[in-house]
């Protein structure tokens, strides 16, 4: 255990047998050793579930807003105590952005901070591991070093050594905000954060010629089942009846002509591509000035659709038209319902 | 074959691009009948889902036409609305398709010449890029 998890517990434990807090949402180990997954911890003899180790992928704001969202049942109180939280750097934006929308108050969470120096993609691990032959399910997790640099396997009295920057989740390597930024205890010593974020990927796509473009997209947007995944998993997504899901309007006898009237049906059940790009275009026009770029859409996405690439993209032209970055400012005002006399304009005519 | 005509759905403001429509109508100034106009009260009313809606219903471009700005009937409507729409812009520009499928306007009520441009140009610069076949739905005829 290291000395940062087991801060964590003690911090939890006396939080749960003071009831301070409702309960903790924290992480635990998964079903492997490269995985880990959220945790949900109510009583104080559980604790020695919580982790942190740098498989830690998951945004833990996420579960506050489907908490906010769930209905109590009949006959339960509602609870006034804040719920606790780990929250990574990252994450941490996404906690400032919802507060910026006044959709969480802040003491409605109690946030154990931790700086983060990184979390591995373990899709990525996996298929290294597995190129390796190397039976990652069999490892201890004592097997598993990772360091600055990089990631140290012991297996079979040998050592693997793998660059850290090879496993990493993409959004890692250029974030901005390592430390999180609002907290009630911050754990770890603080790291550097980048310079500046890389486009690169995005700039790719850019020169592109659009007949190029097109096809590009064509290729991966044809793959989307539309799941709904990535439109769950965002800690930012919070509306209870969202614009997509007007195709699974119920229809009875009972229905009345002005109730289908009034149910614009944006997007059809069908899956193809101009329903699949329908889709995200709309998931990323509603998330303009909002995405604080967790990954988590792309992370879940079990078709591997790189949807980051329009998240960032999102994000560069959000800072480039209005110099405005989401979840970095508690009183910022939200993007979309505010203008500037002096706006971009010159696309109209 | 016959020449292809763009067919173009146009979003108007009633207070503005509308009456000056209507102008135009009454100066009895010509202007390319390829456009199905869409009265809507404020520019500021034009979700940017209406534009993708025509396009996958098969439009082959989208004019959006509003008051200019500080003469919206709802004060700052087309403020709002100018916000969003670059967003779209650059959304679709990103996945590649012709900026020029989604166009944007500012037209008063005295603008009558004015909005005969705009209509011939929408016109001319959708013409030039032919049929859109990227967002449409398969299926939907002519
Ligand atoms: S998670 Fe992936 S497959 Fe599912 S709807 Fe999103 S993009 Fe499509
Ligand atoms: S990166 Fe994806 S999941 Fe995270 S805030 Fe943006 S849209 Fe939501
Ligand atoms: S009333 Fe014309 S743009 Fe608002």
């Amino acid at each position: 255990m290291n000395e940062i998890e087991a801060a964590i517990q003690d911090k939890v434990r006396s939080l749960l047998e003071a009831e301070k807090i409702q309960f903790f949402i924290g992480y635990e180990k998964g079903s492997d050793p490269i995985h880990s997954a959220p945790c949900f911890v109510k009583e104080p003899k559980d604790v020695e579930r919580l982790v942190w180790d740098p498989f830690c992928a998951h945004n833990l704001v996420t579960f506050i807003i489907d908490e906010k969202k769930r209905e109590l049942p009949r006959g339960e109180e509602p609870d006034s105590r804040p719920i606790g939280l780990l929250v990574k750097g990252c994450d941490s934006k996404a906690m400032i952005q919802l507060m910026s929308e006044n959709k969480i108050a802040r003491e409605e969470v109690y946030i154990i901070g931790v700086c983060c120096n990184g979390v591995i993609d373990s899709t990525k691990l996996e298929k290294i591991l597995t190129e390796k032959s190397i039976d990652f399910e069999a490892l201890a997790e004592s097997d598993i070093q990772v360091d600055k640099d990089s990631v140290v396997i012991k297996y079979k009295k040998e050592k693997v050594s793998i660059a850290k920057k090879r496993v990493l989740l993409d959004k890692c390597p250029d974030c901005m905000s390592p430390n999180t930024l609002v907290y009630d205890d911050l754990l770890g010593d603080s790291v550097e954060p980048a310079d500046s974020r890389d486009y690169t990927s995005v700039e790719e796509i850019e020169a592109l010629s659009l007949d190029k473009r097109w096809e590009f997209w064509k290729k991966l947007l044809t793959r989307c089942i539309r799941c709904s995944a990535c439109r769950n998993i965002c800690p930012i997504c919070y509306c209870k009846e969202c614009a997509v899901d007007s195709a699974h309007q119920v229809i009875t006898p009972k229905t009345t002509y002005q109730e289908k009237a009034n149910k614009g049906t944006w997007i059809e059940q069908t899956v193809d591509l101009p329903e699949n790009l329908f889709f995200h275009l709309t998931r990323m026009l509603h998330m303009a000035g909002r995405c604080i770029n967790c990954g988590e859409c792309e992370r879940v996405c079990p078709m591997n659709i790189p949807l980051s690439l329009l998240t960032r993209k999102l994000e560069k032209e959000v800072k480039e038209l209005f110099g405005y970055e989401p979840g970095k400012d508690v009183d910022a005002k939200p993007l979309m319902s505010t203008f500037e006399e002096d706006d971009p304009g010159d696309f109209i005519k | 074959m016959s020449e292809f005509e763009p067919k173009i759905v146009a979003f108007l403001c009633k207070w503005c691009s509308s009456a000056g429509a209507d102008l135009a109508g009454v100066s009895r100034l010509e202007y390319k009948p390829n456009v199905i106009p869409i009265r809507v009260m404020c520019s500021g009313r034009v979700d940017p889902l209406f534009v993708l809606k025509a396009l996958k219903e098969g439009a082959d471009g989208v004019l959006v036409s509003g008051c200019h700005p500080g003469d919206c009937h709802y004060v700052q409507g087309n403020m709002f609305a100018r916000r969003r729409f670059i967003i779209l812009k650059k959304l679709l520009e990103f996945v590649g398709i012709h900026p020029d499928r989604f166009q944007v306007s500012w037209v008063s009520a005295s603008e009558g010449t004015k909005f005969t441009k705009v209509i011939d140009d929408v016109v001319e610069s959708v013409k030039a890029l032919g049929p859109q076949t990227k967002f449409k739905k398969v299926g939907i005829d002519e």
